[in-house]
């Protein structure tokens, strides 16, 4: 190949590649170089119910950076029913990204009804720019009730939220066919400290039961039978106890009976849950069962006509025997009779006549309890 | 056979018309008695005779001292009930029993921090066919008579009562009378509480009267089954018009060292053992076991009694 053709040659090639690197560089400096202002978001979802009960609100959500940067503040500002707006920092701020931060705020209420209404506002400086923004204005309503129509070919959870989004929720959530037509069910969460008067046949008394609730709520309708049972989940809130149980009252005896079907504790999420057959008033219990001693006589050694032994919290149903030292039964008792919190025995024998001084044995067996009580009580002259 | 049914059915009636209890009227002393189900009065031939038949101690002739400890319906929670028996026999004479034997118990039931029982006790007795001209290849007579203070006490710091004493007591006394015929048969008669004494705190409570004939039969061979030293016993017992009873069998193996025993009541069965330790010059030394389970009372493991006694 000659000279000239050589020099042609290169010409064309340079001709051709310089205008291909040049788009080449071009392209590659757009893909680097951001275009617009800086952002801030913060994503928050709103508890739709706060029960008045939990007295408290703890909300969570994220901001998040369209680029880095450094979260200067966050601000929390609520509105309680009746009062004035209040703006507290958040503090409790944890970085999940180089983009992001999670956050938890928890405020106190006191209200029992009404709405809370609250937003979000956070300020950060992003490439040299000081940027901020807030939420809309969230509106939660403070109630203890949650009602959905449950249709049993196509159940639907029925939820009442605690008003604590790092933990969960109450709930009872049923199975195809449970009971029959659609029922109105309703989760009221009830004030474990100041429990309704209960009424009815045999549940006067209850007082040292309730003693022992961090929790309680009524699903109605009372009495419903729910076959196949459903699973029921009770909040249970800041109850800091190493033992619970789920307790349901009986409409029939007015006794609670600790539930044993499938228990969970959850304790990250404060839940308790079981399967039930059945709705009603239902309470996480610290106490499975009531202590011994609150069925046991206090005064343990009566005079004839002046006193009787009280066997408190005993009711129609469960029995009540009274033994000679020698092992012979002299009495045995299955109803309250006359005393309204329990059974009484005066020292009388089954045959009506007056036992005899001495020390006695009594056995009491409580419906649903699994075993005896034994004591002794000394009847005197 | 049809005699055998129609006793046995007697024996079933009667046990199940049975209705008996009352102050000082536990039973739980004596761990040989108490694995004969309470059935002694018509046996009463070692030291736990001063609380069932007090007329017993004329045979010993020995010096005996025994003790027994119990705790009764174990395995129950909340129930907390112990017994404790002494016995101390003397006999006035070594060589003869011409001039009698004489006693001395205490016996004692408490619930710890509840309530407590004690019986103290001085008794004498004596052989009696001198007195009545009895033949002795017939029948061995014998008689006694026992003096009692009852004391009974209560924790009323448990009750709504105040200004009470914390205890009450009396004196009363038992009398027994016990005809072993040489057949093998013996026949006792005890009466309890004689003077029937006032121990009440606030109300006149008198410890009623108790009276109880036994019926027993030994023999050191029975015939047909050749059971050895075969003894069968049954009390009945009368206490305010209500009678009750109580059966117990007891034999001895391994040449008469050990004794296995049972026997019951209305309310409990009882099984029991005792084993005889020979040493020289007569002497014994005895260890008892019986257990006691109840037939009303629910879920208890039973009532445990340990004896020792030492005949020297």
């Amino acid at each position: 190949m000659n000279k000239k053709i050589k020099n042609s040659l290169l010409i064309l090639a340079l001709a051709v590649l310089t205008p291909v690197c040049m788009f080449a560089a071009i392209y590659t400096y757009d893909a680097v170089v951001t275009i617009g202002t800086p952002t801030i978001t913060i994503l928050h979802t709103a508890p739709e119910h706060v029960p008045p009960i939990n007295k408290e609100m703890v909300v969570v959500g994220t901001v998040t950076f369209s680029e880095s940067g450094n979260l200067n503040s966050l601000d929390f500002t609520y509105t309680l029913q009746g009062s004035s707006a209040v703006t507290e920092s958040v503090t409790n701020i944890v970085p999940i990204s180089a983009t992001s931060y999670r956050f938890v705020k928890a405020i106190e209420i006191e209200q029992t009804s009404g709405n809370i209404s609250y937003l979000f506002s956070a300020s950060g400086q992003l490439s040299g720019m000081s940027v901020s923004t807030a939420t809309a204005l969230y509106v939660t309503t403070v109630t203890a009730v949650a009602s959905q129509n449950v249709d049993p070919a196509n159940p639907v959870p029925v939820v009442l939220e605690s008003g604590n989004q790092t933990a969960g929720n109450t709930s009872i959530v049923f199975v195809n066919g449970s009971f029959t037509g659609v029922q109105n069910i309703i989760i009221t969460q009830l004030d474990p400290n100041n429990p309704p008067s209960f009424t009815g046949t045999g549940v006067a008394g209850k007082a040292s039961e309730t003693d022992y609730f961090v929790a309680l709520y009524l699903i109605s309708p009372e009495g419903l039978e729910i076959n196949p049972k459903a699973t029921l989940t009770l909040y249970y809130g800041n109850a800091n106890v190493s033992r619970l149980f789920m307790k349901y009252r009986d409409p029939d005896t007015g006794k609670w009976i600790t539930i044993t079907d499938n228990v969970v504790i959850d304790t990250n999420m404060k839940t308790i849950s079981a399967r039930i057959g059945r709705l009603g008033y239902y309470a996480v219990s610290t106490q499975g069962v009531t202590p011994d001693n609150d069925y046991r006589p206090v005064k343990r050694v009566v005079i004839m006509g002046q006193d009787t032994f009280k066997f408190e919290n005993m009711t129609d149903g469960d029995k009540l025997k009274i033994f000679n030292v020698n092992g012979k039964k002299i009495r045995e008792i299955t109803s309250r009779g006359g005393y309204a919190t329990g059974f009484e025995w005066d020292g009388r024998k089954d045959d009506g006549g007056w036992a005899e001084s001495g020390t006695y044995i009594y056995q009491l067996n409580i419906q649903g309890k699994g075993k005896l009580i034994n004591g002794t009580i000394a009847f005197v002259k | 056979m049809i005699k055998r049914i129609t006793a046995l059915s007697l024996l079933i009636i009667v046990t199940a018309l049975a209705r008996v209890d009352g102050s000082f009227e536990s039973m739980y002393w004596g761990v040989r008695p108490l694995a004969m189900g309470g059935a002694f009065t018509a046996v009463a031939n070692d030291a736990n005779a001063p609380l069932y038949n007090i007329a017993g101690i004329a045979n010993l002739t020995q010096r005996q001292v025994s003790l027994t400890a119990a705790r009764l319906f174990t395995g129950l929670e909340g129930v907390e009930i112990g017994t404790n028996y002494f016995e101390y026999t003397q006999p006035l004479s070594m060589k003869t029993n011409m001039y009698g034997v004489m006693s001395f118990a205490w016996a004692s039931l408490s619930s710890p921090g509840l309530s407590r029982e004690d019986t103290f006790n001085i008794g004498y007795a004596r052989y009696l066919n001198d007195v009545f001209n009895l033949d002795t290849n017939i029948v061995n007579l014998t008689a006694g008579l026992n003096l009692k203070y009852l004391r009974h006490e209560y924790n009323f710091s448990l009750s709504n009562s105040t200004g009470l004493p914390s205890s009450k007591g009396g004196l009363t006394a038992d009398i027994g009378m016990l005809a072993q015929f040489t057949n093998g048969i013996s026949v006792g008669y005890s009466s309890k509480y004689l003077t029937s004494p006032d121990i009440g705190f606030v109300y006149e409570d008198k410890v009623s009267n108790i009276n109880v004939i036994g019926l027993a039969y030994y023999n050191e061979l029975l015939p047909r089954l050749r059971i050895p030293y075969f003894t069968a016993a049954m009390d009945i017992i009368f206490r305010n018009n209500e009678t009750s009873l109580r059966f117990g069998l007891e034999s001895y193996v391994i040449d008469g060292k050990l004794a296995l025993r049972t026997g019951g009541r209305q309310e409990a069965f009882d099984i029991g053992f005792g084993y005889e330790f020979s040493f020289s010059n007569n002497k014994k030394l005895i260890i008892d076991y019986a257990l006691e389970i109840p037939l009303q009372v629910e879920e208890s493991y039973g009532s445990h009694f340990f004896g020792i006694s030492f005949n020297f």
